[in-house]
């Protein structure tokens, strides 16, 4: 077995099967907490997290990593004389990346290669995945990071959700900070600029939003992959894949999942793609 | 032909100007009524009045009598007071004629003549696209008039005559020329504004005016205290409601007509509403309390509102190198501009076109590099390219008809563009925006054969008369009905100053019932005379 090991955090939804596929794949877990009880991100669906929002109207709130979790997993990796690429959530959305740097520091600076992914979900499953092949395949360390970097760089992430409350209330709504609270209802599109939310463009309707975004999309044609998710967005969330089936039907558009951290920061009927540019 | 050579002064030329005011003030309601469409449109002869009446408070004090020096700083009042297209076109009147009298102490009545003639080429040319049968027609027809009359060297009193005669014949064409005009069973508001002016500098010219009778501070002091459309002998804006109300509202209308002006008053299902204009609301309210029990009584002073108008602002953090003026009637449609991203906002809209001058000051007064103007106004979109005339590549201009479209391009405005991006991108959303408004027909109009009576709720988009009804709830749904396509999802309705809150939210249920699946959404406009101003997206 390689003795390049990658962990990955808990945004990413990796699936158990991959967990499985990959000795050398490990995950940490983010914290979702609604009042007085606090869950690993993992063990609480987005279903259930709006469910109890709802029942004690009490707005969810998250947390990165506890030190101590990433301690357990990546410290036996040191001991064992292993090298560890450790893939976050971006962090203009989460304090995951410095707390995972801290880690770095505190064991072992050389060995540990903290790479903040800029984007969620399927985009950081993607760099693990990639990472896991050149492993695999003999790559050095310094050249799969390398490679991250450049696939980091090519990543794109757009987002809209249904209502700016939930971005509002977490604090993570940047630039769109100004739409919040305003008489007319606006729908913004979002992307992740530099990883941080930033407004793509402002319509009044979610027809409008979803078609600016999939012209955005239009803009590139290259592509490695599309992921696309949603968080309870029914009808819209199915009919968005099917518009993009028939935009790229050489690429497989890949399920991008949604756990309940994001969801505690967007918000129920949440739409998101995640793409990659060919390098 | 005459041999001796007759000189016009600076000071005939200042009896000009008081000439066409006097007979603007005493012409210009009748100018109104010359209305095409049946909705209270953009008043045509009180622009022409509010604009002569900057011309005559600037030449009033000058001590320079050469005729030159005077008609350009007639000119240059002109411009900056300009209102509407109608106050527009008179300007660049102006600017033609102090182009012809430039460097004159005096002028024969030949280069008068002249002038004059470069005045009507300059208004043809403010015009982007001329149409036959407006006031373009009436302009061709006096410069005709005028050419022959100079030509054979009449006085500059015969040449006015010729051109004034000549003029009201091509004004009498104007229905022959414009379909609308004739349907309607009027000549051209604007053409017949024009003879009134060319007819009230011959009186003024000819002494009408210059007697002490006709004393020129209290003249104008009507009109000047409206020069920021608040007029200050009736500062108090006062709005209240009268329920369990023993008189109609045609008694309430009697009692109230002498006491002020703008009076509104609107009957609800259970309440009247009374909105006016006055000095003393103190004295309303008193009689008021005869009539039933008061509530929501709202006293505003207008110079107060005015100058609110130009302290509202984003925040200075926020200032970006971009600032935008809007334009909105109505203090709801005002708030929303503001919250969506408008700098400022100046008061003004279909019935109040704002001057020139007003944008050139909220220019003046904002901190920024840059600047888009919104007009929001067909009417006021040629005072706006003046502004950006004067101003240069400071001011650009998005040419917004209609509220919605207003706010279309807040929302598309993007702080991180450069200016020319935000004008593409705002410009480009204009096409998107479906708009009409809901207001009372003031006057009888035919309309797709049938007779559409004075008073009735009628629906318009750009003017025209789409709907009509006897009741506004009708008339709204009937207007959302044509106006919807499969793929809409929202009805945006702003609610005019002549509804009252909870009347409005009944016709929204009844929307919303009538309409399941799209989104119905109220918000306060404020506006005049528009009871719905209605976008659909």
């Amino acid at each position: 077995m390689s003795r390049i090991h990658i962990v990955v955090d808990s945004i990413a939804q990796i699936s158990r099967e991959m967990f499985e596929m990959y000795p050398n794949l490990h995950g940490v877990s983010l914290k979702v907490r609604i009042g007085d009880r606090e869950w690993p991100e993992d063990e609480l669906s987005t279903a259930e997290l709006f469910k109890i929002a709802k029942e004690t109207k009490l707005h969810p709130q998250t947390s990165q990593p506890a030190p101590g979790d990433f301690i357990e997993v990546c410290k036996p990796l040191i001991d064992a004389g292993k090298e560890i690429i450790l893939i976050t959530v971006s962090g203009g959305l989460s304090g995951t990346v410095q707390g995972a740097r801290a880690i770095a520091k505190m064991l072992d600076e050389q060995r540990i290669h903290v790479i903040d992914s800029g984007t969620a979900s399927i985009g950081m499953v993607q760099m693990a995945k990639a990472a896991l092949t050149m492993a695999a395949s003999g790559m050095s360390v310094s050249d799969i990071v390398e490679k991250l970097h450049a696939m980091i760089e090519a990543t794109h992430t757009f987002i809209l959700v249904d209502t700016l409350e939930y971005l509002y209330k977490g604090g993570r709504i940047g630039g769109a900070a100004a739409l919040f609270g305003t008489i007319l209802q606006i729908r913004p599109v979002l992307y992740l600029s530099d990883g941080k939310v930033a407004v793509m463009d402002k319509v009044r309707t979610k027809q409008r939003a979803v078609n600016r975004m999939l012209d955005e999309l239009q803009k590139y044609q290259n592509l490695e992959y599309i992921g696309v998710g949603h968080i309870d967005a029914g009808a819209d969330g199915q009919g968005i894949i099917e518009r993009i089936e028939e935009m790229y039907p050489d690429n497989r558009v890949l399920p991008a999942g949604i756990g309940s951290v994001l969801g505690a920061h967007l918000g129920p009927g949440t739409i998101g793609i995640v793409f990659q540019e060919k390098i | 032909m005459q041999e001796t050579v007759e000189w016009v002064t600076g000071n005939d030329f200042r009896n000009m100007i008081v000439g066409s005011y006097q007979t603007f003030m005493r012409e210009h309601e009748y100018i109104n009524s010359l209305n095409v469409f049946p909705v209270p449109d953009g008043d045509t002869g009180t622009n022409m009045l509010l604009t002569l009446a900057a011309v005559a408070r600037a030449v009033k004090d000058v001590t320079d009598s050469g005729i030159g020096s005077l008609s350009k700083r007639a000119a240059d009042s002109a411009i900056m007071g300009a209102r509407g297209n109608s106050g527009v076109i008179l300007s660049q009147i102006f600017r033609g004629i102090a182009r012809g009298l430039a460097g004159k102490e005096q002028a024969t009545s030949s280069e008068l003549g002249k002038a004059f003639q470069y005045g009507v080429l300059y208004a043809y040319r403010a015009v982007s696209k001329p149409v036959e049968g407006t006031i373009l027609t009436v302009a061709k027809g006096i410069a005709k008039g005028a050419h022959r009359a100079v030509r054979d060297g009449l006085t500059f009193m015969d040449v006015l005559t010729h051109a004034i005669e000549a003029g009201d014949v091509a004004l009498q064409k104007t229905p022959e020329l414009l379909p609308v005009l004739k349907a309607a069973g009027v000549v051209d508001a604007g053409g017949k504004g024009l003879i009134v002016f060319f007819t009230g500098c011959l009186e003024g010219l000819g002494g009408a005016y210059n007697g002490p009778e006709a004393n020129f501070d209290n003249s104008l002091q009507t009109v000047l205290g409206q020069q920021e459309a608040v007029d200050l002998t009736h500062p108090y804006c006062t709005e209240f409601l009268v329920k369990r109300c023993s008189i109609s509202t045609a008694e309430a209308k009697k009692h109230l007509i002498s006491m002020g002006d703008s009076l509104v008053v609107a009957e609800g299902s259970d309440f009247m509403k009374v909105h006016i204009h006055t000095a003393r609301p103190g004295m309303i309210l008193e009689s008021a309390t005869a009539w039933g029990t008061l509530h929501d009584i709202k006293i505003d002073n207008m110079a107060d509102q005015h100058q609110h108008r130009l302290e509202i602002e984003a925040p200075s953090q926020e200032r970006s190198g971009i600032v935008i003026i809007s334009v909105a009637a109505g203090h709801g449609l005002a708030e929303i501009m503001i919250q969506m991203g408008a700098n400022a906002v100046i008061m003004g809209g279909q019935t109040m076109n704002p001057p020139v001058e007003d944008f050139i000051d909220a220019v003046h007064q904002g901190n920024g590099e840059k600047y888009i103007i919104l007009p929001n106004n067909k009417n006021i979109i040629l005072a706006v390219q003046q502004v950006k005339k004067l101003l240069g590549d400071r001011v650009e201009i998005v040419p917004t008809v209609n509220v919605p479209q207003g706010l279309a391009a807040l929302v598309a405005f993007d702080p991180e563009l450069d200016i020319l991006s935000n004008v593409e991108r705002m410009t480009g959303r204009l096409a998107e925006v479906k708009a009409a408004a809901i207001t009372t027909a003031v006057r009888d109009s035919v309309v797709d054969g049938h007779t559409v009576v004075s008073g009735s709720f009628i629906g318009v988009i750009d003017s025209r008369v789409i709907v009509d009804a006897n009741e506004l709830g009708t008339a709204l749904k009937k207007m959302v009905q044509s106006l919807l396509q499969p793929e809409n999802e929202i009805i945006s309705l702003y609610y005019g100053a002549e509804l009252a809150e909870t009347e409005a939210r009944q016709l929204v249920k009844s929307v919303e019932a009538d309409f399941p699946g799209i989104e119905v959404q109220l918000y306060l406009g404020g506006q005049p005379h528009y009871h719905f101003i209605i976008s659909i997206e």
